[in-house]
């Protein structure tokens, strides 16, 4: 016989407004197997749970019932009360008599009766619970960090200086990201390449980081704690531990292709690194371009080179590595022009590779009619920058003169829902009012528009920053562009004034898109690929908006930067450094537990028609062989790996010979339950 | 000018109701004004503008909305997939439905109209009328 306890909670007037609690606890105390009720006014309280205990000790009771609030409240409080009291977690359980009962009913009668329902229901489900065990799960204490930007870095760093041994997956051959790109940076102008390299220095020195440049991950199995990842070393034909980076080769190599890292306006070599503080400082070869793969001609490189590190035969690695947490910082890119209107071309670096070739042989940037001086806000940063294609110049791409009228045009692809992305992107009234100083400063006599719709400067010291750009001759007017045309060697701007009402033209040498933010394109694969969920642009969705803005949908994957939504820098690195702070908490544990209500396989049962297989969303089941105590093969059967599994129940309902069920939600427990209805109240 | 703030709820919903716009969905960027080749005045953003605020008389009323063509650039380039084009044609609509027409057919003379190719006289009419 059952000794079960049945706590009636009154939650203060929440439920005892519309639940007879005292009459409840009387009917519910009658049934078989209850040995012991109690009503009380609060049972989260502590004095509440003093009594719970004392109550499970005194009557040595084997099964606990508490009527109350929504298992999402107080569940786990109670849970622990009872392992606390020495009664198997699991052997409690929560009727919810408030939001599903109290909260939605106003006549007393009804709502009772159907408090007493409810509480029987539980008790009939409770007497088949079974003592269950918590999983423990061991942990490896080694992150992985996919994306070796801004946000990359700095968990890296925050991580290994907590003693977390780190590997940096970074697709490009350098570390460093678009900030690398950035000249100076809002709101105080600093110099972006400044703050950043030394960061990539350290980085690249500090012995519990790995970088893995020019290197993609392929896969991702395992479950918090014990990932596996499966990455490629992609080949860079230059044997990495001989190189010293001295630049012979890469100033030598007499084929240039256009330069992604400067958003195409300038030239770089085949074998190149994107920039002169790049880390690693080991160039690569671009086999797409370079003769010496596309008809074995040239060579040049491997004869300078001193070191003798080209190797032209090196082939893709595949390492496998195991992690015991995952930082996703996979970055962002700035949208294409799709306006025809703007001038709409495609830039090279964003059109698929399999095109960049025809197009760069059939549509040079200077020719067919497109507006070569419409440049986004990634080319001004170039061409503003000192490093850049320009020294730091700002010259028009077109023909090299300086631009004596720059028109800035912001919300471009943003905040249009018929051609563009519906949100807002947040950095561009920063970043213009920054070009507009970055080109003041370098042309003193040119003159700069803004046309802008709100201005959205919310942040520290930002309002004060457009306040500075407005006094420094930004005339900033207020409406949208319509359309850009070409007028001799000028471009024609015929935009409007919204606050006049009027149509106005303005005849510019250069105009600058603040282009939106988006995902970059292989987002949605890498999602995939990790197991993540995505919202509709291709962010990485958080689990919760507000109160767990750094954890992905899936547990031990962690988010930072701009591929979770639009950010500027010092909000990329604050995620960055939560995200680390999230894996460390995962690591201060030398043991995981992992709740035990997973899906369990009767093997004798199961007949192999591997429908859970298909249909489990976490990848948790695999296919097993059943042996003898010989080791002969007997037949094949599921097996649930506990630590995948997620307890959704899906394999518990497409199983047809009914032998998977879930832990804590059995056929048994759950028939119990529903038998126990008497529908009094419907 | 002091414009007092009325809301002229059932004309601006018959408005919506013929063109099928919602005229709260502008948020007044200004492109529209910025590309009509008809250089209106008052433009199509400060017309939306005037139905916004609840002056509907002063946008039916206005002499700008028989200067467009209706060529659809504003309603092509429109960020927030207004159309700017349609909501003045639906302005043209209610204006004839309520107002005196301002040519009288009849006195238009038969031999005009028979020399006249019937879809531009028709089409003149909207416009002119």
């Amino acid at each position: 016989m059952a000794k079960i306890g049945v706590f009636v909670c009154q939650c203060g007037n929440n439920i005892a407004r519309t639940v007879d609690t005292a009459d409840v606890a009387e009917k519910t105390g009658e049934l078989s197997g209850v040995a012991h009720v109690e009503d009380y006014k609060f049972m989260c309280s502590a004095p509440g749970q003093e009594m719970f205990k004392k109550a499970i000790k005194d009557n040595n009771l084997d099964g606990c019932i508490v009527s109350a609030c929504s298992p999402k409240m107080h569940e786990a409080t109670f849970r622990k009360a009872a392992e606390d009291a020495g009664l198997n977690p699991f052997k409690v359980e929560i009727a919810n008599i408030r939001e599903q009962c109290s909260w939605v009913h106003d006549d007393k009668e009804i709502a009772t009766a159907k408090s007493k329902d409810i509480t029987k229901m539980m008790v009939n489900r409770l007497k088949y619970n079974r003592p269950l065990e918590r999983y423990k799960m061991p942990v490896t204490k080694r992150a992985l960090i996919i994306g070796g930007g801004i946000a990359g870095i700095q968990a890296a760093l925050d991580l290994a200086n907590a003693q977390i041994p780190v590997s940096i997956v970074e697709r490009e051959p350098s570390l460093g990201g678009n900030m690398a790109r950035l000249s100076e940076t809002f709101p105080t102008l600093d110099c972006s390449q400044c703050i950043l390299t030394p960061r990539m220095v350290e980085v690249s020195n500090h012995p519990l980081i790995s970088i893995h440049s020019y290197a993609e991950l392929e896969k991702l199995d395992g479950y918090i704690g014990n990932f596996r990842a499966t990455i490629r070393l992609k080949a860079k034909s230059v044997i990495e531990k001989d190189c010293t980076g001295c630049g012979e080769c890469w100033e030598k190599c007499p084929f240039t292709v256009e330069n992604e890292f400067d958003m195409g306006l300038s030239k770089r070599s085949v074998i190149y690194i994107p920039f002169p503080q790049a880390v690693p400082t080991v160039p690569v070869i671009d086999r797409e371009n370079c003769p010496k793969f596309i008809k074995d001609k040239c060579g040049l490189c491997a004869k300078v080179c001193g070191q003798q590190c080209i190797d032209f035969t090196q082939q893709d690695r595949v390492i496998e590595e195991e992690f015991g947490a995952v930082i996703v910082a996979t970055g962002f890119k700035l949208m294409p022009n799709v306006y025809k209107e703007y001038g709409g071309y495609r830039p090279p670096h964003m059109t698929p590779k399999k095109l960049t070739a025809k197009i760069r042989k059939t549509l040079p940037r200077s020719t067919a009619g497109r507006l070569v001086d419409v440049i986004n806000g990634l080319e001004f940063e170039r061409l503003a920058s000192a490093s850049g294609p320009t020294g730091g110049e700002i010259r028009r791409p077109s023909d090299g003169k300086v631009p004596e009228t720059v028109v800035f045009i912001a919300c471009v692809g943003s905040r249009d829902c018929n051609k563009g992305v519906e949100y807002c992107s947040k950095i561009c009234c920063m970043y213009t009012a920054k070009h507009t100083m970055l080109y003041q400063h370098n042309v003193h006599h040119g003159k700069s528009y803004v046309f802008y719709m709100d201005i959205r400067a919310g942040g520290k010291g930002y309002e004060e920053f457009i306040n500075r750009a407005q006094s420094e001759n930004a005339n900033y007017v207020r409406g949208r562009v319509s359309r850009l045309s070409k007028k001799g060697d000028k471009i024609l701007v015929k935009g409007a004034d919204t606050f006049t009402g009027h149509a106005l033209e303005i005849e510019a040498d250069m105009v600058v898109l603040a282009t939106a933010m988006v995902p970059q394109e292989d987002a949605m694969g890498v999602a995939k690929n990790l197991g993540i969920s995505y919202d509709q642009h291709g962010f990485f969705s958080e689990q919760h908006p507000k109160l767990m803005p750094v954890d992905s949908s899936t547990g031990g994957i962690y988010l930072a930067g701009a591929c979770q939504g639009v950010k500027d820098i010092p909000e990329t690195v604050a995620q960055a450094s939560a995200a680390a702070s999230k894996v460390m908490q995962l690591f201060s544990r030398e043991e995981l537990e992992r709740e035990p209500e997973v899906a369990i396989v009767d093997e004798k049962n199961c007949m192999n028609c591997w429908d859970c297989v298909t249909v489990c969303p976490y990848n948790a089941i695999d296919r097993t062989e059943i042996t003898n105590r010989q080791g002969q093969f007997l037949k094949w059967a599921a097996k649930v790996n506990p630590g995948l599994c997620q307890g959704c129940g899906l394999c518990n309902t497409v199983c047809r010979s009914k032998s998977i069920e879930l832990e804590g939600y059995t056929d048994q427990q759950v028939y119990a339950q529903i038998t126990a209805f008497e529908g009094a109240f419907v | 000018m002091q414009i007092l703030m009325k809301s002229n709820q059932s004309a601006l919903k018959e408005l919506e109701l013929a063109t099928g716009e919602i005229v709260s969905d502008c948020y007044q960027c200004g492109k529209c004004t910025a590309g009509c080749p008809a250089s209106m005045d008052p433009s199509p953003s400060v017309l939306i503008h005037y139905l916004k605020l609840g002056l509907f008389e002063k946008a039916v009323n206005s002499e700008s909305i028989w200067s467009c063509m209706g060529c659809l650039t504003c309603s092509e380039r429109c960020p927030k997939n207004v159309s700017p084009a349609a909501i003045v044609e639906g302005l043209k609509r209610l204006h004839l439905n309520r107002m005196k027409p301002r040519v009288i057919l009849h006195a238009l003379g038969q031999e005009f109209l028979a020399n006249s190719t019937q879809q531009a006289v028709v089409s003149g009419f909207r416009k002119f009328v």
